[in-house]
């Protein structure tokens, strides 16, 4: 029996996991999909925000701030990339130079780190790549750029590494309450039972707060395309570039990510379905000219794929973090779209918070370990330290990847920690994220997955169960 | 890290880095080529069908036969054959480069070379250069990637599969699927004109009526875990025309929407590329802008015959053992793409010996003119009866052919094709 | 004889893969089985056109499954060009085998098939390389081999 079964292991559940792993409890991570962070947070735009987008009134502005702050800290323990790079927002008119005005403003209350308004030379000095057309804008220093899928893993696994129990491929199906406790039946028919649960289901948080008989409400689904341009692409960014934001969305944005490439979006498409991340060629394009506006040089030749995430929304859009008042022992994390991934470190403390005066008991565990073991990547060390490496596994100077430099060493590292699938190992090596987008890596890798798990090559998928790569061998019966 | 001292390093083991490395060594260098494979061999290795070696041998090969008439002698000439290695970087010393070599069996190796020769081939365009829309499912691949898991891993990679642009290495593939079991739902191909040879599209796509969709995109691929359709759509005014959109259920959709040259770790290493070829640019003697560095075959441009490629990798060697030698730089006169030219590679001339030009054509077109003109003044005429972008056009200059430039000419050379 | 090489009277248009013209060939097979070939510039075509209709043949060239987990296939041809209608039969008895490795290049895995030899057109495991100069296998020290120096 756990103590607290959080559902959904997504960038919300897997930091509260952590969180709760400090202290002295049984901790269940219960996520549907074959690996962590496949949900929504595989499609996060990476970006850590700072602070001047939400109105003060809201509880997303207060966890954006403090979660903000928890970042540097994080790094040291967990060793993701992640990088303060700032955040620049362009204005192109007089009119919009007033909404930078508002935001300024929010910013400040909201009590945004050196949050400043630039006129136009100071903007293009610190963002050269701008149009020359901007008439000046907004500088917060404190915004930075993370790969967020790396940030998940890192946390799932510090939670895990402190006695939190991962369940992938497990999708709660139904739930009753027996006496003091929750049952929750899994698709497969397995079943778990815990004193609280905690949902952070994403996009499913409707239907599971339903199946606990817990708060009525809808989540909706809104789309967000983003494009990739190369590494070696003209004329990339230093700062994370935001227009002036529209009604319900922050605009199209032009963020340098933090492993080199160039990400274009997200748009915001309302009324998808839930199951709809399909992109578009109209959205292409209109990205593609609303970036360009601001960033001149961005060509469409430079793209090198393109993906679309759906944001889990609630009406009111903010955040649902919260005791359910119609279930007992339930705790709602709902409706965590942008700045889900900023705050995550505040939310997770928002939850512990919320268990304690729901009346779980919180005692310190003394042995909790901050830190994972640092992942070693080849191409992160000098050819010189590179032979301290090596003498210890020559699987680090065996590249699989040519376009990012991903070595055997660290493909058989993220299968061994569990990512089994093409996307998984892509997700934690960027194996396959580069230029030839896995034309010349897809068989080595499929080859190691063959080796390490020792599943016959027809059985190894992309992302989990009716994603495999081949059909068949030849020879074989069809 | 292990260091080494060597007249020559050879970037790939394919075709044109063994044509090289063996011309080379001929000349008394000592040469070493380092592949990232486990054999040497290069792309010729998964290109199981016939078609290879008519020029260069007179015979109608397949490319792994091809390979081996120079993998067996590049075995017993005393060339220093490094598998399983990848060059990471190629840097500057005081006389030469260097270039870093990581394998699992040596780990990080760093070569002082005099000489380098890159033979690194192409990678294949792929679903995001061409932005396709839709889902991400798994069952969508190129058409070289499609190749390696069926000719050389032995896998099945689908059971339906459409495959997108009608070159030859997607009509190879579509007959090579079909002979492996899948169904071929269709071939669609953006220009009105297929732009695979005659032969392929007889012996690959008629002899199986398999449908060829001239002027159509695929404008989305369905499906969430795995590929379940796409959506084709005929071009109108350079635009899909969306309700003449139809869906063609499918599991697997291949891409064979061309090639790029490999040249990532060239531009890393400063050699200056020229954007209408994506390869190096070259001299007279294929040696790029950066001294010492030499470029020959796919990574140089996309070659159609790898015949020509063998030409072009010992020739580039023969120059590359000359600079060897201090052998002493002859006069050049820069060759510019002139009227209906795509591109000419190498992009100079050496008039006071052989030089052969490989060029490409922007139109479709029989009964052709080649010209060639200095200062505008025409100097050398060819007929071609066909010009096609998808096929290359070689063509010699004999030494004297052309006026040594003196001191003060501002003389190019211009090809065009009439 | 397979029924895909019974000649029917009727009329084929047919792309000739000859040479690069590739002309568009009318191929005319009369109630007698006489057949014309019309539309070709030069005797390379009306050949061609001819024999397509007659008794059109392929190389056929293909995998074959072996008995290695390194090297699981292993490339074949025919050494000359088989009947067009025996061509699914060749590949499914191909399919059918599993080879034993190693094998050479130019070796005969089938001596007849409707006349033409069918040879691996790949020496499988590749040749061993040679040491010239050339680094031991992993567990050799770097110091073993000539002309290498270790870094301090």
């Amino acid at each position: 029996m756990y103590d607290v079964a959080i559902i959904g292991a997504g960038v919300s559940g897997a930091a509260i996991a952590r969180r709760l792993s400090r202290y002295r409890l049984r901790v269940a991570l219960l996520e549907r999909c074959v690996d962590v962070s496949f949900g929504v947070s595989k499609a996060n735009s990476g970006i850590i925000h700072a602070g001047f987008h939400h109105s003060p009134s809201s509880l997303k502005a207060r966890l954006e701030i403090e979660g903000n702050r928890a970042f540097d800290g994080l790094q040291a323990e967990l060793g993701f990339p992640f990088r303060r790079a700032g955040i620049v927002v362009a204005a192109f008119s007089v009119e919009e130079m007033k909404t930078v005005e508002r935001l300024y403003a929010q910013g400040v209350e909201n009590g945004a780190p050196d949050i400043q308004i630039v006129g136009r030379d100071r903007l293009l000095a610190l963002e050269p790549a701008l149009s020359r057309d901007v008439v000046g804008g907004l500088f917060a220093p404190s915004g930075g750029i993370i790969e967020p899928y790396r940030f998940v893993f890192a946390l799932a696994e510090s939670a895990a590494a402190n006695g939190v129990r991962l369940f992938t491929g497990w999708e709660a199906v139904g739930a009753h309450r027996q006496g003091d406790e929750w049952r929750i039946v899994s698709a497969a028919g397995e079943e778990l039972a815990a004193r609280w649960v905690v949902n952070a289901a994403g996009l499913r948080a409707d239907g599971v707060s339903a199946m606990f008989g817990a708060e009525q409400f809808t989540i909706l689904p809104r789309k967000g395309e983003e494009f990739i341009l190369d590494k070696g692409s003209a004329g990339p960014p230093s700062r994370v570039i935001f227009p002036v934001p529209a009604r319900t969305s922050k605009g199209v944005l032009v963020i340098p990510t933090v492993e080199g490439t160039v990400m274009l979006g997200p748009t915001a498409d309302e009324g998808g379905d839930k199951e709809d991340t399909t992109t578009t060629p109209e959205n292409l394009d209109r990205v593609f000219r609303l970036a360009s506006q601001m960033v001149p040089r961005i060509s469409k030749r430079d793209i090198i794929t393109s993906f679309a995430g759906l944001r889990p929304t609630l009406p009111g859009d903010d955040f649902m973090i919260e005791l359910s008042r119609a279930a007992p022992c339930f705790v709602q994390v709902a409706g965590i779209q942008s700045p889900g991934l900023t705050a995550s470190p505040a939310i997770a403390e928002r939850v512990k918070d919320l268990l304690k005066s729901g009346g779980l008991e919180l005692r310190e565990k003394t042995e909790w370990q901050p830190g994972i073991p640092r992942v070693n990547r080849t191409r992160d060390h000098a050819p010189r330290e590179l032979d301290r490496l090596v003498a210890r596994d020559p699987a680090y100077a065996h590249l699989v990847c040519r376009c990012e430099g991903v070595s055997e060493a660290e493909v058989v590292e993220a299968i061994r920690k569990g990512h089994t699938t093409l996307d998984g190992i892509k997700y934690y090596t960027r194996a396959g994220m580069g230029r030839c987008q896995g034309g010349f890596c897809t068989y080595r890798i499929m080859h190691l997955v063959a080796r390490e798990t020792g599943l016959p090559l027809e059985r190894i998928t992309k992302h989990g169960p009716g994603s495999e790569l081949v059909l068949g061998r030849i020879g074989s019966p069809p | 890290m292990i260091r080494r001292a060597i007249d020559a390093v050879v970037v790939g083991g394919g075709s044109a880095g063994l044509a090289a490395a063996l011309r080379l060594r001929e000349s008394g260098a000592t040469v070493a080529v380092v592949e990232r494979e486990p054999f040497l061999g290069g792309i010729l290795l998964q290109c199981i069908h016939t078609g290879f070696g008519l020029h260069e041998f007179g015979e109608d090969l397949t490319g792994p036969e091809y390979a081996e008439r120079f993998i067996r002698p590049a075995l017993s000439a005393g060339i220093e054959i490094f598998l399983d290695a990848t060059v990471t970087e190629i840097g500057e010393e005081l006389e030469g480069r260097s270039v870093t070599v990581l394998s699992r069996s040596l780990g990080v190796v760093r070569f002082s070379a005099r000489v380098v020769v890159l033979a690194m081939g192409c990678r294949e365009r792929n679903r995001g250069n061409v932005a396709i829309a839709g889902t991400r499912p798994a069952g969508v691949l190129t058409a070289g990637l499609a190749q390696r898991l069926v000719n050389i891993e032995g896998c099945v990679p689908g059971k339906n599969v459409v495959i997108v642009g009608s070159g030859d290495i997607g009509l190879i593939m579509a007959r090579r699927l079909t002979f492996v079991g899948c169904t071929v739902r269709a071939v669609v191909e953006i220009q009105d004109y297929p732009s695979g040879s005659a032969r392929n599209i007889a012996q690959c796509l008629n002899d199986y009526s398999i449908p060829l969709h001239l002027g159509h995109v695929v404008t989305r691929i369905e499906g969430r875990d795995r590929v379940e359709a796409v959506r084709v759509a005929p071009l109108e005014d350079g635009n899909p025309s969306p309700n003449r959109e139809f869906r063609i259920p499918c599991d697997t959709v291949l891409l064979s929407v061309g090639l790029i040259p490999e040249n990532e770790l060239s531009r890393a290493a400063g050699v200056p590329i020229n954007e209408g070829t994506a390869g190096p640019w070259v001299d007279a003697d294929l040696m790029t802008g950066a001294r010492g560095i030499f470029a020959c075959g796919n990574v140089l441009h996309v070659h159609d015959l790898v015949d020509f490629v063998t030409e072009e990798a010992r020739r580039c060697a023969e120059r590359a053992a000359v600079y060897l030698e201090g052998g002493a730089r002859e006069p050049m006169i820069p060759v510019n793409a002139g009227a209906n030219v795509r591109c000419v590679v190498p992009n100079a001339c050496a008039p006071g010996r052989q030089n052969v030009f490989y060029l490409r054509s922007l139109v479709v077109k029989n009964d052709a003119l080649l010209e060639l003109r200095v200062g505008g003044q025409k100097i050398r005429t060819k007929k071609l009866a066909h010009v096609q972008p998808s096929e290359m056009i070689r063509f010699g200059l004999e030494p004297g052919a052309i006026q040594e430039p003196d001191s003060d000419t501002g003389r190019v050379i211009e090809v065009a094709i009439r | 004889m397979s029924a895909d090489n019974a000649i029917r009277p009727g009329r084929v248009e047919l792309v000739c893969i000859a040479c690069p013209l590739a002309c568009r060939l009318t191929v005319t097979t009369s109630l007698r089985g006489d057949v014309t070939v019309t539309g070709n510039l030069c005797v390379r075509g009306e050949a061609y056109g001819s024999e397509e209709v007659r008794a059109p043949k392929r190389i056929l060239t293909a995998v074959v499954p072996t008995d290695s987990a390194q090297f699981p296939c292993a490339p074949v041809r025919t050494d000359t060009a088989i009947s067009r209608g025996l061509v699914k039969r060749l590949l499914s008895e191909l399919y059918g085998l599993r080879i034993a490795l190693p094998v050479r290049q130019g070796q005969v895995l089938m001596e007849d098939f409707d006349g033409a030899r069918v040879v691996f057109t790949r020496t499988l495991p590749p040749d061993e390389i040679p040491s010239v100069g050339k680094p031991g296998a992993e567990s050799e020290g770097h110091n073993k081999i000539a002309g290498l120096e270790q870094a301090p």
